[in-house]
């Protein structure tokens, strides 16, 4: 079998050989063990559980928590920088998964996924349904609702992993999950064969069909990529946790972790093994596109000018409650404004630009653009809280277990933040930066392959797109931040 | 089909212990209520709306159940925002009139603040008690 | 390809660095006296001192067991460090606030350096005096603050947009 050179180019010479971390000492050996996932997930699994524990248990003042101060300051931020830094290497350490893992080897599912539900609508709507809460019940102070948000995520992973086959919970619903293999199409590592040549001579696919004890024994000694990913027809990071399960079944050692151009697959729009065409997947469009209006929708939150507009509209519409009014904020944000504006491109592209195909799958190939815009705004945002409050995890930690009665680790040292302000604001603009030159360079870069008539015009209209939303990311970080909790309480 | 029988027990078992998991703490998290109030603590902030800055924070401590103003306290002011990972800010309280307390509190950022009061009484009792300030402004 | 990338990398760092220990104060005014006894009052300062105008606050509270007298006056006296200006004087302006007698002054600066600064108050029952030293910063960035901070990411979208072009021109024969 001839694997498709396109999208997994042959390997390159020797002298330009792309780096690869699982070659890299100690963590490479680390990395390529056969339960360095578990390994990896055990002390994320313990924070989990000290996170729910104080939750429930410990201060209701969200600065004092443990679940409020490690997921809405560390891991959010952590996550994102791993993302731009590195890759997915969140969903490879997911704590969720270890009981799922464990309850596995006492529970085989039976079922399969249902067919309908095998896209990313669900996940979409779970997505925006965390964003949703996140705002309407304040979860940044609620240590409470956090932990029972951390609890769902175990319980959503174990009911639906044990009821489904493969990774069922990943693929399908996992709103974090989505985040980050939207995120990771702009990391710089990739789980990818190292040697097509290789993989043409493979007889056996361990790396999708899981090893066996013997090629025709149904008992699999390690399982193969519980996501359908393909390695050998496999592009970019879309829908791959780092589970390393293809490394561990592969018996020729020809999958690694390597670098490649961050953004550069978001171009490639060609068959992708477990993902399909990114053109024609209307719902992973949909993702990019809430993706990155979700990022301005989700700082936009944290300003003053977010209350002055929906105390207008509570005056306007005579409502009381505060459910229909954000109800309308997130409408206006992630359906209304991208389907005026992506809808709005799409058609100068189509009608005047001579882009060929229709308003709709212009709409889809272009919205995989803003990714990288999206990602900057995210980066700026979370990057923001991490940073600024790096060291906060400390006192609580102090606190917590003083608290439980274990004061080893001494008195609370409050006086511990992170980096000034002054400092991290132009960390924010160089994120959001980043973020706009990335989108451009995709628009561009698509503009061209795509061959429209006047590619120029194509180019402008969806550069505008990327400069109005980086106009408002970049207007959104200028703005004095206020955490504030329910507006219509004030 | 006994191999199935008994997956369809296990899997059956494992939603009812999940429930039962979340059923409990659930419970236990309902049960965590404030204790009965012996004091009222009025907290009164200047400017009002506060604004970002040094703040006056007057506080009035009263023994509910004897109504009389708590004298000879000592008491010791936090600020917190309602977001993790912001720097605390404290401040120490003086006694200006029988009952009533005073500090200069540095209210950082704007948005929403809890004040924590924490109250040493003359008679050894140790009172601690969480105040919303809201809507900090940022001019 | 590598040592670029390492020089990228370098320079990132050394600039993080540079700024970290570039502001000295920024946000809200932050307390330069504390509890000072002057006279009959106990005087706590608190100053945002921004080139162009500075703004100090004084809180004004009585000793324990004592009364404010109600004809208190308090000037600040401004001058820097190095002696390159005389002391100018201002007078503060009171506005109490809940209940507290309280007073503002707006004092202008011109420029950015350490200054010293002399609270004086007076009253029919006495008086005093207290020095501090407090540094005068601009209000937000400096001209080439920004730029400096951003020339990292800029290197970084420089090398991006380099490779993806040439990747993509590279490419471009096959695709078509």
């Amino acid at each position: 079998m001839l694997y498709d050179r396109q999208t997994n180019p042959p390997p390159p010479a020797e002298d330009s050989r792309p780096f690869d971390l699982l070659r890299v000492p100690l963590v490479g050996n680390l990395l390529r063990r056969r339960h360095a996932r578990t390994v990896l997930q055990i002390p994320l699994f313990v924070v989990a559980a000290l996170m729910i524990l104080h939750g429930f248990f410990g201060p209701q003042l969200a600065p004092k928590n443990l679940a409020t101060t490690l997921s809405w300051v560390h891991f959010r931020g952590a996550l994102v920088l791993a993302l731009l830094l590195a890759g997915n290497f969140f969903c490879m350490a997911c704590p969720f998964m270890l009981p799922r893992n464990l309850a596995r080897r006492f529970v085989t599912p039976r079922r399969n996924w249902p067919r309908a539900l095998r896209n990313k609508w669900l996940a979409l709507a779970l997505f925006v349904g965390v964003l949703f809460a996140y705002e309407l019940f304040d979860l940044w102070g609620s240590p409470l609702w956090t932990a029972w948000l951390v609890v769902a995520y175990f319980a959503g992973a174990l009911l639906i992993d044990g009821l489904f086959k493969h990774a069922s919970f990943c693929k399908f619903v996992c709103p974090l999950g989505q985040f980050n293999f939207v995120a990771s199409t702009v990391s710089p590592l990739e789980v990818k064969a190292r040697d097509l040549n290789v993989c043409e001579g493979c007889r056996t696919k361990d790396c999708i069909r899981g090893r066996r004890e013997r090629p025709e024994s149904p008992v699999v000694i390690q399982r193969g990529c519980e996501l359908a990913l393909f390695q050998p027809r496999k592009t970019g990071n879309l829908d791959c946790t780092f589970c390393l399960d293809c490394v561990q079944a592969c018996p020729h050692d020809n999958v690694g972790i390597v670098s490649r151009l961050p953004a550069e697959e978001l171009l490639t729009d060609k068959m992708r093994s477990g993902v399909g065409i990114l053109s024609k997947r209307r719902d992973l469009s949909a993702l990019a596109v809430v993706f990155t209006f979700g990022a301005l929708l989700n700082a936009f939150g944290m300003v003053s000018p977010v209350y002055a507009l929906e105390g207008w509209l509570a005056r306007a519409l005579r409502l009381n409650h505060e459910a229909p009014v954000l109800g309308l904020v997130f409408a206006l944000f992630l359906v209304v404004e991208p389907l005026l504006l992506l809808g709005a491109a799409a058609w100068v592209s189509t009608r005047w630009g001579g882009l060929r195909g229709g308003v709709l799958q212009a709409v889809v190939r272009y919205s995989y653009a803003l990714v990288p815009m999206g990602f900057g705004v995210w980066l700026a945002h979370y990057g923001f809280h991490f940073l600024t409050g790096l060291l906060t995890f400390i006192p609580v930690a102090q606190s917590a277990a003083a608290g439980a009665g274990w004061p080893v680790l001494g008195e609370p040292l409050w006086r511990l933040t992170g980096l000034p302000e002054r400092v991290v604001y132009p960390l924010e603009l160089g994120f959001l930066g980043l973020g706009l030159l990335g989108s451009l360079l995709l628009t561009y870069r698509l503009a061209v392959e795509d061959e429209a008539r006047r590619r120029g015009l194509v180019f402008a209209t969806w550069a505008a797109l990327c400069v109005a939303l980086w106009v408002s990311g970049f207007w959104l970080m200028s703005q004095p931040m206020e955490m504030r909790g329910t507006f219509l309480g004030n | 089909m006994t191999f199935g029988r008994e997956s369809s027990l296990a899997r059956g078992s494992l939603v009812v212990a999940a429930v039962a998991c979340a059923c409990a703490l659930f419970g236990v998290a309902c049960r965590l209520t404030e204790p009965t109030p012996d004091f009222l603590v009025r907290l009164d902030v200047s400017p009002s709306p506060p604004r970002v800055g040094p703040a006056t924070v007057s506080l009035k401590l009263i023994d509910f159940l004897a109504s009389k103003p708590v004298s000879g306290a000592r008491v010791t002011l936090e600020g917190n925002m309602t977001h993790a990972g912001m720097t605390p800010v404290f401040a120490e309280a003086k006694e200006f009139e029988p009952g009533g307390y005073r500090a200069t509190l540095d209210f950082t950022m704007a948005g929403d603040w809890v004040v924590l009061v924490h109250a040493a009484l003359p008679d050894g009792r140790k009172l601690e008690r969480t105040l919303d300030v809201k809507g900090v402004r940022a001019d | 390809m590598k040592a670029r990338l390492r020089t990228v990398v370098l320079t990132n760092l050394l600039l993080l660095a540079c700024g970290t220990s570039a502001s000295a104060h920024e946000g809200p005014p932050y307390p330069i006296l504390v509890d000072k006894t002057l006279g009959p009052c106990v005087v706590s300062v608190w100053s945002d001192p921004d080139v162009g105008t500075g703004t100090f606050f004084f809180i004004l509270d009585p000793p324990p067991g004592g009364k404010l007298p109600e004809d208190v006056r308090v000037e600040l006296g401004v001058r820097p460090v190095s002696g390159r200006l005389p002391e100018a004087v201002y007078a503060a302006v009171r506005e109490d606030q809940g209940g507290r007698m309280q007073f503002k002054a707006l004092v202008p600066f011109d420029a950015q350096e350490l200054w010293r600064v002399r609270v004086r108050l007076q009253s029919a029952q006495g008086g005093g005096e207290a020095e501090t030293d407090v540094e005068v910063t601009p209000p937000g960035y400096g001209r080439w603050d920004l730029l400096i901070y951003l020339l990292p990411f800029a290197a970084v979208g420089a090398l991006w947009l380099r490779a993806l072009v040439k990747r993509r021109n590279r490419a471009r024969p096959s695709t078509t």
